[in-house]
């Protein structure tokens, strides 16, 4: 996923170099630097050693928050980028809690973008407050694995209830 | 609960996950659904495009091991009936599910706690193929009784050249309303 995260985001930072010179020649604004921050399953995916270690499923959405309500790069992402991936952009992506405590590490660093991606723990500790119907397997696996020897007491901060996700 | 046992429970119900994962309902499943492009996986499990899968295994992966399954399944029904055996024995709630998303509704109950409004969508999203068309953009027949005057005009628009079809004519008129 990380692969495929890159190359998404080099073609993107690719097309708003030629934009960019297309408005110069115009005399239009050329558009400024961002930074994109994924969210949710992907950034499970795109951790080398979380990917090794728990068995994962995507379904075909990405959640990816602008920095910028950048118009150009979105329209550009949603309607040419992604598709070629078989990825489409969660436009719920805004609504994902991020919990008190996340961390962002920087994949991707580019002249017209950053890149990063939000911690394993804390993408865990958000699916198991807001989304823990979806993922009481992956948050047993993730609590079994012993990777993350925070998560049972954030979840139980943020309000969680452990007992749930072992229930049948 | 005391840390221990929460641990003992935690470990017990991963070993069962994991024997979850080597049934072989869960690996066709899978198999299936990232052949058909709707689901992407880590598991070193391979595509396959024409195994035919019961459909009461893929609810029972989709219950027991990744409700993820049960998201995309009303779209893998919709866009590939043949791929499925046993579709006649599908559970009522599941058979009203895709009725609805078939009928282009835009509300309607949800399934094994999967919201409606998220199996549509993977019904209504492009795949990969590009043969396969979202399900809101197929097409329905109808019957209507016009008007001689008004069935002369469609011709006349199709023979200008203005219209490909008289279907897109009607369509373009209902987009104007």
């Amino acid at each position: 996923m990380k692969d495929i995260l890159i190359q998404i985001f080099t073609e993107l930072n690719d097309r708003i170099t030629q934009e960019n010179l297309e408005r110069a020649k115009d005399g239009r604004i050329k558009i400024a630097a961002f930074e994109v921050k994924i969210l949710g399953q992907a950034t499970l995916l795109a951790n080398d050693l979380i990917a090794k270690i728990l068995p994962l499923q995507m379904t075909n959405d990405l959640d990816a928050v602008f920095e910028a309500n950048e118009y150009f790069a979105t329209h550009l992402l949603r309607t040419e980028i992604l598709p070629k991936f078989n990825l489409i952009l969660d436009p719920d992506s805004e609504k994902v809690w991020i919990p008190a405590g996340s961390k962002f590490e920087v994949i991707l660093n580019l002249h017209h973008l950053k890149v990063k991606i939000l911690d394993p723990e804390s993408a865990l500790v958000s699916k198991a407050i807001k989304a823990r119907e979806k993922n009481k397997v992956l948050i047993i696996d993730a609590l079994a694995s012993e990777l993350f020897p925070n998560l049972a007491e954030r979840i139980e901060k943020a309000g969680g209830d452990l007992d749930y996700f072992l229930k049948d | 609960m005391p840390r221990k046992t929460l641990k003992d429970k935690i470990k017990k119900k991963a070993a069962l996950n994991e024997a979850h994962r080597k049934d072989i309902r869960f690996i066709k499943t899978i198999a299936v659904l990232k052949g058909k492009g709707l689901l992407r996986t880590n598991l070193p499990i391979a595509a396959t495009k024409s195994a035919r899968l019961d459909i009461n295994h893929a609810i029972w992966a989709g219950r027991t091991v990744e409700p993820r399954i049960l998201e995309v399944l009303p779209a893998a029904i919709l866009h590939f009936p043949k791929t499925f055996l046993n579709l006649a024995n599908m559970p009522p709630d599941l058979e009203k599910v895709v009725k609805m998303i078939r009928a282009n509704k835009e509300d309607g109950e949800d399934f094994e706690g999967i919201p409606f409004a998220k199996m549509r969508h993977w019904a209504n999203t492009q795949l990969r193929d590009r043969r396969t068309k979202p399900v809101e953009t197929l097409k329905q027949t109808r019957t209507f009784r016009l008007r001689q005057d008004a069935i002369d005009k469609l011709a006349k628009l199709v023979e200008a050249g203005t219209f490909p079809d008289q279907t897109s004519a009607i369509e373009a008129a209902i987009d104007k309303l």
